[in-house]
C-alpha cells in the first residue's frame, strides 16, 4: 500500500521513530500497557528522537500485544505477540535494519525485498475489506485532530448542507441495514422518525453488545469513537433530533470513556452544541452508563433504562413513533452508525461496491473459539462461512476437525460444517436456523459437544432474562432445567420433544426479542445435531466427552510411569497411587476437571 | 373506523381499537388472564395470543389495521396458549383449599377452557375454612384430584374419593400431603381411601407420603 | 323340519349380549350369553373399610348406580345395626324412585318403542325435556346423576333445604302431564305379540311402593306361590345361582324354580294401580307386556314422589351410629330392572371379609331363555322364516330390559 501524506503523517509522525502501541481493552488484558510503559522507557533512556503512540486494535486478537514501528527511512514493521522485556531488544534490531522476527510490513515504498510479507498480503488482512474499521489501530482513538486528519467529520459537513430528505435518502440508496442484528432498513427507521410530529427527538447509539464474546464495537468505540459519535450526529440532523444518547456499558470503562471524550472534543470543535458549523442545527450528545443487562440490547428496553428501569415493552408502537420519555426515538447500533458516516465521507457508491443484492455493504464479524486466528474480521456480506473460517480465521487448531459454527450468539443458531458453502447474509442464515445478529462467530470442533453448547447459552438467556413475560421467564426455565438433566445423564425420551414444543411456543409468544430468539441455539443444535441428543438421553454418552457426568477419567496403565504429577494437580485428591506403579483414579471423588489429562506428560490418561 | 376480518367475518371498529376490541365485537373469544380492560394491558401472559395476517401477536395489546385477518384459534395456538398456560401453572404455588378466590379464580377457568389438568378440585368446592372437610380432619382427596366434576360430591358434602384421577402436578403433591399432614390425618386414614380408585400410586407420590410422614 | 342355529347380537340393550338360538332336531335351545368380561366387583370390596364399599359398588352400572348404592348401604347398615331414620329413608327411596322413572323412559322411548313404530319427533323432545327434569331432581338431592354418593350408613351428610324440595316438587309436577302425554302415545302404539309364559312365576318386595325397609330383620317377598321372609341367614336357601358355560354372567333360580322381576312383577304382585282384567290377564301370561307394567308404573311414579316429597319437606333427616361392630346383614330393594340383593360381612377392624351382590338381570336370565324357547318353537311351528324369529327373540329380549354391566360383575374368583 502506498502511503499518502496523511497516513504518513500519522504512520511516521514528526520524530525519526515512532512506536506505535496498541491501548485498547483487549490488548490491555494481553499486557500493552506494560509494553507502552517499556517503549517510553526506551525513549528516555536512550534519548532517540522517538515518540510512542497510542493507537487502538486492529482487530487481530490473536496478535495481542502487537507494536508496530515506523522508523525514517525504513519500512513499518509489526512485530507480534511483544513482551515488554523485549521491547529494547526489538527496537534496536529494527534501528539496525534487521527485520527477522517481524510479523509482518505493514507499509513499504520502493521494491526492496525485505523477506518479510506485507500485511495486505496475509490471508487474514487481504481477504477483509476496512471499510468501518480503516482507522482501528492506526489512529489515536484520543485524538480527534488525528480523525479529521483521515477525512473525518467530512460527512457531517456534507450532511448538513443537505436537506434532511435528501440525508435520508442517500442512506436509503445505500441500501444500509441495521448493523446490530435485526437488519432493518437504516433508511426506514429514520424516515418514520423524522416524519413525527413532535416538540422532542432523541437519537440513539446502542453499544449495549450483550453477546458473551462479541466485541466488533467496543472495537470501534475505543479505536474508532469519532467515527461513531459523527454518525449519531447526522442521525440526529437526518430525523430532527434535539439530543443524542450513546448508551454504553459500565462494565466496558474503556468505551464509555473514550466515547465521552471524544464528545466533549467534538463539542470543543463545534461539531456539537448550539448552531453547530454554523447551520442552525443544534444538537448534543449525552453518554449514559448502564449496569449490564443483556436485554437491555432490545431497543424498547435500553430506551427504559434510560428512563430508570430496564425492561421492555410490547410493540407496536415502536419507538419511531414513541419511544424514550414517548418521543420519537431511533436506536441505531454502533457499526451502523459508523458505517453512515464513512457513507457521508466517501460517497454511496464506494459502499455499494460491496456486498450482496439485498444487503449492501460490509459486516464486521467476531470470530472465536476453535480457530488458529481468532479476532474480529470485516468483510463484505455474502463472504461464505468457509472462507471466513478457514482463510481468515485460519481454520481448525492442530489435529482438529471443524464440527460447526454458532452464529449470532445466544440468539443464533449454529450451522454444521456441511453447510459452511452458505453466504453470510441477513436471509440465507434465518433460513437455516441460525441469525446473522451481532456477528459474533464461535467456532466449534469436534471436542466440543453441541448438547453443552446449547445449554451454555440456555444458562445465558435463562439469567438474562428480564422476567416480565411468562414463557420467557418459566420456559426458558424448563429449557434450562431439561437440559441441564440431559447433560447429566437423566435425559428423558419424551424431553427431546418437549424441548422443541416449548422452543417453538417461547419463539413464538415472547414479548421481545431476548425471549424470541433465547431458544434458537437449542433448536437448531436440535436440527443438525440430533444425534447427540439422543447419544445423552438414550446412552447416557456424550461423544464429545465433555459433559462431566458422562466422562470417565482413566489412566492407561500401560502408558503409566507411576510419576505422581497428576495426583499433585488433581484438586480433589483423587488420584492415588505408589511411584513407579501405575496410579489409578478414583471416580466417585473426580470432578472432571481435566487437569490431570492437561499436566500428563506421558498421555497417559484418557476420556471415555 | 377500519374494516378488519375476525375469522373470516367483517368487522369496523375505531382506528385506535386493539385487536381485543375487534374479537369481541365480532362475536368471538379469546381467552384472558393478565388483561384488565383500561387498566392493564402490558402483554406479559400471552395467552391472548392470536394471529393477524399469519403473526403469533398479544390480543390486547396490538392495534387494528386496515385489512388486517385475524385467527382468534387454530391448532397451533391452541397449543401454545396450553404449553404457556402450563407454564404458569408450574410456577403458581397452588393451595386451593386455603384461597378464598376459589370458583371466581380465572386460573380455574382457564384450565377448564384450555383442557389443562393442573388444579385440584379444591379449586371448585365451595367448602372453605371450617366447614372443608380436610379441616375438620376428613381425608377427603379433593386436594389431590384434578379438577373438572363441579365438586359435586363435596357440595353434598361427602368427601371426594378421587375418582377423576390425580392431579400430575408433585408441587401439588407435596402441598395437599403436607396439609393433611398439619390436620392430623393419619396416614392409614388416607392411604386407606386413596387406593379405592387409584391403586397404583405413582412412586414419588409414595415418596412424598414417605417424606412428610416421617416424624 | 329344519336345523338351524342363530347367533343375534343385541342392540338397543345395556352392555353385550348375545342370544343363540339351536334348532336341532325339532329340539328348540336358547342361550343368553353376556359378552361382557368379568368385572369382579364382589372381590374388589373385600378388604376395605365398610364405609368406602359403596362408592365402587355404585360403579357396578351407570344406568342404575342410586340402586345399587341404596343397597349397599343399607345391607352395611343391617350388618352393624345402624338404625334408618324415618325421614332418610323416604329420600333415599325418592331418590330411587327418580332413578326408575328415568330408566324406563329412557328405555321405553329409545330402547323398545322403535320395534313398534317410528319415533316422532315430538316425542323424543318431551322424554329428553323430562329425563332433564328428572336428572336435575336427582342431582338436586343427591349430587349427580351416576355414581353419587350422596349419603353414608347412617344417613344423609347434608340437609337438603326446603327450597330445593319445593324446587324439585313443582318440576315434577309440571312434568307430570307431559310424562302422562308420553306414556299414552306408548301405550297406544306397543302392540306386543302374545307369547304365553312358560314360567310365569313373578317376584316382588311386598312393600313396594312403600319403603324398602326389613320387618324383624327379614325382608318380605311375595309371588304367585306366597310370601317368603328372606334374612341374611336363609336367603341363599331360596336364590341358586349356577353360572353357565357359555355365559360370562350367572343365572338364578328361585326355590328351585324360573322366574321374573321387575315392573311387570311389581305390578301383579302388589296391584298398587287399578287394572282391568284384560290387562292383568296380558300381564300375567305374556312377558312382552314387562313394556305395558314399566309405562304404568312410570306414571303412577311421578304421583308418589311428589306426594313423598311433600311429606318430607321441611323435615331433617338425622344421622345415627353403628350399634355393632361387625356383623352380617342383607338388604332387598326394587331397583328399575326388578329385585336387588346385597349382603356384606363386615368384620372386628370395619373390614368386609365377603360379599355377594345378585343383580335382577342374573334373576330373570334364565326367564329370558325359557320365554324366547317357547316363542321360537311357535314361531318354527308357524312356519316363519328366520328373520322374523329374530325380530321377535330380539324384541322378547329387549321388553325385560337387561343391564349386562349389572350381570357380569358377579363372577367369583375362587
Amino acid at each position: 500500500m502506498i502511503l499518502n501524506s496523511v497516513v504518513y503523517e500519522i504512520v511516521y509522525g514528526r520524530k525519526d521513530l515512532r512506536v506505535h502501541v496498541p491501548i485498547s481493552s483487549c490488548t490491555l488484558a494481553a499486557g500493552s500497557q506494560e509494553v507502552y510503559n517499556a517503549v517510553e522507557d526506551y525513549i528516555s533512556r536512550t534519548g532517540i528522537n522517538g515518540e510512542v503512540h497510542r493507537v487502538g486494535c486492529t482487530g487481530l486478537c490473536f496478535l495481542d500485544p502487537w507494536i508496530m514501528i515506523a522508523g525514517k527511512g525504513l519500512p513499518v514493521a509489526i512485530y507480534v505477540n511483544v513482551k515488554h522485556v523485549d521491547v529494547e531488544k526489538i527496537i534496536a534490531k529494527y534501528l539496525n535494519h534487521d527485520f527477522s522476527g517481524a510479523y509482518a510490513l505493514r507499509f513499504k515504498e520502493g521494491n526492496v525485498d525485505y523477506g518479510i510479507p506485507l500485511l495486505d498480503e496475509k490471508p487474514e488482512w487481504k481477504n477483509q475489506v476496512r471499510w468501518v474499521s480503516r482507522n482501528c489501530g492506526l489512529v489515536d482513538p484520543e485524538s480527534i485532530d488525528e480523525y479529521i486528519m483521515t477525512g473525518g467529520y467530512e460527512g457531517l459537513k456534507r450532511a448538513l448542507k443537505m436537506k434532511r430528505e435528501e440525508v435520508i435518502e442517500i442512506v436509503k440508496k445505500s441500501g444500509l441495514r441495521g448493523r446490530g442484528g435485526a437488519g432493518f432498513p437504516t433508511w426506514l427507521k429514520w424516515k418514520i422518525t423524522y416524519e413525527q410530529r413532535s416538540d422532542e427527538k432523541y437519537v440513539i447509539c446502542n453499544g449495549d453488545e450483550g453477546d458473551p464474546g462479541a466485541f466488533m464495537n467496543r472495537l470501534l468505540a475505543e479505536s474508532d469513537p469519532h467515527r461513531v459519535i459523527e454518525g449519531l450526529i447526522i442521525a440526529g440532523y437526518a430525523v430532527g433530533a434535539t439530543k443524542g444518547f450513546v448508551f454504553v456499558r459500565a462494565e466496558k470503562p474503556l468505551m464509555a470513556d473514550r466515547l465521552e471524550k471524544a464528545v466533549n472534543e467534538a463539542r470543543k470543535k463545534g461539531f456539537l452544541g448550539e448552531n453547530i458549523l454554523g447551520t442552525g442545527f443544534s444538537f448534543d450528545i449525552e453518554v449514559y452508563r448502564s449496569a449490564g443487562a443483556f436485554v437491555c440490547g432490545e431497543e424498547t428496553a435500553l430506551i427504559a433504562a434510560i428512563e430508570g428501569r430496564a425492561r421492555p415493552r410490547q410493540r407496536p408502537p415502536y419507538p419511531a413513533t414513541s419511544g424514550l420519555w414517548g418521543k420519537p426515538t431511533v436506536v441505531n447500533n454502533v457499526e451502523t452508525l459508523a458505517h453512515v458516516a464513512t457513507i457521508f465521507q466517501l460517497g454511496v457508491e464506494e459502499f455499494t461496491k460491496y456486498g450482496t443484492e439485498k444487503s449492501k455493504g460490509t459486516k464486521m464479524f467476531c470470530v472465536t473459539g476453535a480457530v488458529k486466528r481468532t479476532g474480529v474480521y470485516e468483510v463484505p456480506i455474502g463472504t461464505t462461512i468457509k472462507k471466513l473460517v478457514y482463510e481468515l480465521a485460519g481454520g481448525p487448531v492442530e489435529g482438529k476437525k471443524i464440527k460447526a459454527v454458532q452464529v449470532g450468539g445466544p440468539s443464533g443458531g449454529c450451522i454444521p460444517s456441511n453447510l459452511f458453502d452458505l453466504e453470510l447474509d441477513y436471509e440465507t442464515l434465518q433460513a437455516y436456523g441460525a441469525i446473522m445478529g451481532s456477528g459474533g462467530l464461535v467456532v466449534i470442533d469436534d471436542s466440543g459437544c453441541m448438547v453443552n453448547v446449547a445449554k451454555y447459552f440456555t444458562d445465558f438467556t435463562l439469567a438474562e432474562s428480564c422476567g416480565k413475560c411468562l414463557p420467557c421467564r418459566v420456559g426458558m426455565k424448563i429449557m434450562n432445567e431439561t437440559l441441564e438433566r440431559i447433560v447429566n445423564g437423566e435425559g428423558r425420551e419424551e424431553d427431546i420433544e418437549l424441548l422443541r414444543d416449548l422452543g417453538v411456543t417461547v419463539i413464538k409468544t415472547s414479548l421481545c426479542g431476548l425471549g424470541g430468539s433465547a431458544p434458537n441455539p437449542v433448536l437448531s443444535t436440535l436440527r443438525y445435531f440430533e444425534n447427540e441428543y439422543r447419544e445423552h438421553v438414550e446412552n447416557k454418552k456424550c461423544p464429545a466427552k465433555v459433559c462431566p457426568k458422562l466422562v470417565t477419567y482413566v489412566i492407561n496403565e500401560e502408558k503409566c510411569r507411576g510419576c505422581g504429577v497428576c495426583a499433585r494437580y488433581c484438586p480433589v485428591n483423587a488420584i492415588t497411587g505408589e511411584a513407579g506403579e501405575p496410579f489409578r483414579i478414583n471416580d466417585s471423588k473426580c470432578i472432571k476437571c481435566g487437569s490431570c489429562l492437561i499436566n500428563c506428560p506421558f498421555g497417559a490418561i484418557e476420556k471415555i | 373506523m377500519v374494516k378488519v376480518k375476525v375469522n373470516n367475518v367483517e368487522v369496523e371498529v375505531p382506528q385506535e381499537s386493539y385487536i381485543i376490541d375487534a374479537v369481541e365485537k365480532a362475536g368471538f373469544k379469546v381467552p384472558l388472564l393478565c388483561y384488565l380492560q383500561g387498566l392493564f394491558n402490558e402483554a406479559t401472559c400471552r395467552i391472548c395470543v392470536v394471529k393477524a395476517n399469519g403473526r403469533v401477536v398479544p390480543a390486547c395489546r396490538y392495534p387494528v389495521q386496515e385489512g388486517m385477518n385475524i385467527t382468534t384459534s387454530d391448532d397451533e395456538l391452541e397449543k401454545m396458549r396450553k404449553i404457556n398456560f402450563e407454564l404458569l401453572l408450574a410456577t403458581h404455588n397452588i393451595h386451593c383449599w386455603d384461597c378464598y378466590r376459589k370458583s371466581t379464580c380465572t386460573l380455574s377457568s382457564l384450565s377448564k377452557e384450555l383442557g389443562v389438568e393442573g388444579i385440584p378440585v379444591c379449586s371448585e368446592c365451595p367448602l372453605y375454612g371450617d366447614e372443608c372437610l380436610v379441616n375438620q380432619g376428613i381425608p377427603c382427596l379433593g386436594p389431590l384430584t384434578v379438577s373438572g366434576c363441579d365438586a359435586e360430591c363435596t357440595r353434598q358434602g361427602a368427601l371426594c374419593i378421587g375418582c377423576r384421577g390425580f392431579v400430575s402436578s408433585r408441587d401439588v403433591w407435596r402441598n395437599a400431603i403436607k396439609f393433611y399432614r398439619e390436620n392430623g390425618i393419619r396416614r392409614e386414614d388416607l392411604e386407606s381411601i386413596i387406593t379405592i380408585f387409584w391403586i397404583v400410586l405413582p412412586i414419588k407420590l409414595r415418596e412424598i407420603i414417605d417424606e412428610v410422614y416421617k416424624h | 323340519m329344519t336345523s338351524y342355529r342363530l347367533e343375534l347380537e343385541l342392540d338397543r340393550v345395556a352392555g353385550e349380549s348375545k342370544v343363540n338360538v339351536y334348532l336341532v332336531n325339532g329340539e328348540v335351545r336358547v342361550e343368553y350369553a353376556s359378552q361382557l368380561s368379568e368385572r369382579l366387583l364382589e372381590r374388589l370390596v373385600v378388604g376395605r373399610e365398610y364405609r368406602y364399599a359403596p362408592y365402587i359398588v355404585a360403579r357396578i352400572c351407570g344406568v342404575c348406580s342410586h340402586a345399587h348404592f341404596w343397597a349397599s348401604n343399607l345391607a352395611i347398615e343391617n350388618a352393624l345395626g345402624i338404625e334408618v331414620d324415618e325421614v332418610t329413608a323416604e329420600l333415599r327411596d325418592i331418590c330411587n324412585k327418580l332413578q326408575i322413572i328415568e330408566n324406563h323412559l329412557v328405555h321405553l322411548i329409545f330402547l323398545a318403542l322403535p320395534d313398534y313404530c317410528e319415533l316422532e319427533p315430538e316425542v323424543i323432545t318431551k322424554a329428553i325435556k323430562v329425563r332433564e327434569i328428572v336428572k336435575n331432581a336427582l342431582n338436586t338431592i343427591c349430587g349427580r346423576l351416576s355414581s353419587p354418593q350422596p349419603y353414608t350408613p347412617g344417613g344423609f351428610i347434608k340437609e337438603i333445604s326446603r327450597l330445593h324440595i319445593e324446587k324439585t316438587i313443582k318440576s315434577i309436577e309440571e312434568s307430570t302431564p307431559i310424562v302422562d302425554e308420553i306414556i299414552e302415545y306408548v301405550l297406544s302404539r306397543v302392540n306386543p305379540p302374545s307369547v304365553n309364559d312358560p314360567s310365569p312365576i313373578y317376584l316382588a318386595l311386598s312393600s313396594f311402593p312403600e319403603k324398602s325397609v326389613p320387618i324383624n330383620g327379614s325382608y318380605v317377598l311375595v309371588s304367585n306361590e306366597g310370601y317368603f321372609n328372606i334374612n341374611e341367614e336363609n336367603y341363599l336357601n331360596y336364590f341358586n345361582e349356577v353360572k353357565p358355560s357359555y355365559s360370562n354372567s350367572k343365572a338364578c333360580v328361585f326355590n328351585g324354580k324360573i322366574f321374573f322381576v321387575g315392573a311387570r312383577a311389581r305390578l301383579l304382585a302388589n296391584k298398587y294401580v287399578e287394572l282391568d282384567s284384560e290387562l292383568l290377564e296380558i300381564l300375567r301370561s305374556n312377558p312382552y307386556s314387562n313394556i305395558v307394567a314399566k309405562a304404568i308404573e312410570t306414571r303412577y311414579l311421578m304421583r308418589d314422589i311428589t306426594y313423598r316429597l311433600r311429606s318430607i319437606c321441611g323435615r331433617a333427616p338425622r344421622r345415627n351410629t353403628p350399634s355393632k361392630k361387625n356383623g352380617k346383614g342383607l338388604s332387598v330393594i326394587e331397583a328399575p330392572r326388578g329385585l336387588l340383593i346385597h349382603y356384606y360381612e363386615v368384620d372386628e377392624n370395619g373390614k368386609i371379609k365377603s360379599a355377594n351382590i345378585i343383580t335382577p338381570t342374573v334373576m330373570f336370565a334364565k326367564h329370558v331363555e325359557a320365554a324366547a324357547e317357547t316363542l321360537v318353537r311357535r314361531l318354527n311351528n308357524e312356519g316363519n322364516e328366520t328373520s322374523t324369529l329374530t325380530k321377535y327373540v330380539e324384541m322378547l329380549v329387549r321388553s325385560y330390559d337387561p343391564c349386562i354391566p349389572c350381570a357380569v360383575h358377579v363372577v367369583k374368583v375362587s
